[in-house]
């Protein structure tokens, strides 16, 4: 049943992005920027998702791009110490060949979900899920022991924190970004399971069908 | 989140609206939702929800009997039909505006904050007709946050 809820749409197009202009999103010098213009090359792109100063996107061969504002390692594409923008896609490299299906984007964080249900995330230290990284710039694997080894089916980047569903419905959430949800009870660097989510569903005897965090 | 009970319950920060709770009892302010609450239902009682898409300040869903509502904006503090008797392929949200993507292929939607720099707060409350060429393809995904929108076409 969760399945039918993962955003994956398997029709691929290409990409028109429009809006502020200062980061290119992807076609520099291409028009008036609240007018949809084409980023070039890229025909076959699956999925998107667009975060504050940056987007990304996967394209069929399960590739990812991403491009804007490089500040904090955002893009991933381990260019951290280059305080600036890319304006055109880049390609980002996971280490182990994972195949993935999602992206997204938070205001200086990325996270991606691979076919297996492993979380990979990069950007602010504090946003990983991962404590002491050495690069930040370059996808991290959030330990699957994290989620108590079970596969993840969603994933949401908000407002410097995380959140993601698994496959036996738990909620998860981290991120440094927590704190400013009013009474939120949870404060944590590393995934843990919402337990006020857990008692909103226990209560109902429901499933989470679709989540969104916005920040 | 949506639940399989068919039901969406919002917390946090209820920016210009978006939670939909202003008429449920115990809800005392527009501006933050210190526990999880249901989306205010009187308008569809008995009908499940069965999608739903959200961003900065704006929300919308959809029943299982294909009707749509919305909320959010700094206008509709609680769930709101949307104004559109066509059918939809897709809902969409963006920063403070939503739409749907109709049955004629055509992109319907609230607030011109989606193809324009405009205010957040949504003045003109009439349904806009996208007549960008380049989004007159075929839809696949459309959306954004923040500042940037993007449409992903066949």
């Amino acid at each position: 049943m969760l399945s039918k809820v993962i955003k994956n749409t398997f029709a691929t197009g290409h990409l028109l992005t429009w809006g502020q202009t200062t980061y290119g999103w992807g076609r520099p010098n291409n028009g008036h920027p609240w007018t949809p213009g084409t980023v070039a090359n890229f025909n076959d792109i699956e999925s998107v998702s667009t975060g504050q100063y940056h987007l990304g996107f996967v394209t069929k061969d399960h590739s990812v791009y991403t491009v804007g504002l490089s500040d904090n390692g955002r893009l991933g594409q381990g260019n951290y110490s280059q305080s600036g923008t890319s304006a055109l896609p880049g390609k980002i490299s996971f280490g182990d060949s994972a195949s993935i299906t999602s992206l997204s984007c938070g205001s200086r964080h990325t996270l991606a979900l691979s076919s297996a249900g492993n979380v990979y995330s990069w950007g602010h230290p504090n946003t990983l899920g991962v404590i002491g990284v050495a690069k930040n710039d370059i996808p991290i694997l959030i330990p699957p022991e994290s989620f108590q080894n079970q596969k993840v089916v969603r994933i949401q980047a908000a407002r410097d924190f995380s959140v993601a569903l698994t496959e036996q419905n738990k909620l998860y959430v981290w991120g440094y970004g927590l704190s400013r949800i009013p009474k939120w009870e949870q404060q944590s660097l590393t995934p843990v399971i919402s337990s006020e989510v857990e008692q909103l569903v226990h209560k109902r005897h429901a499933k989470i069908k679709k989540f969104f965090a916005i920040g | 989140m949506l639940l399989d009970n068919g039901r969406i319950y919002c917390r946090g920060y209820n920016n210009g609206g978006i939670f939909g709770a202003r008429m449920n009892p115990l809800i005392i302010s527009d501006n933050i939702l210190f526990t999880f609450s249901k989306i205010y239902d009187e308008l569809f009682k008995g009908e499940k929800i069965v999608d739903f898409e959200a961003s900065s300040n704006s929300l919308i869903f959809r029943t299982e009997t294909d009707k749509i509502f919305y909320t959010g904006m700094f206008v509709k503090y609680q769930p709101t039909p949307f104004p559109l008797n066509k059918k939809a392929k897709k809902i969409f949200a963006t920063e403070s505006s939503v739409g749907v993507v109709a049955e004629d292929g055509k992109i319907y939607y609230l607030n011109e904050k989606l193809i324009d720099d405009s205010d957040f707060v949504c003045k003109d409350k009439r349904l806009f007709i996208c007549e960008d060429d380049n989004l007159n393809s075929e839809i696949i995904d459309i959306g954004g946050s923040y500042h940037l929108r993007y449409a992903l076409v066949k």
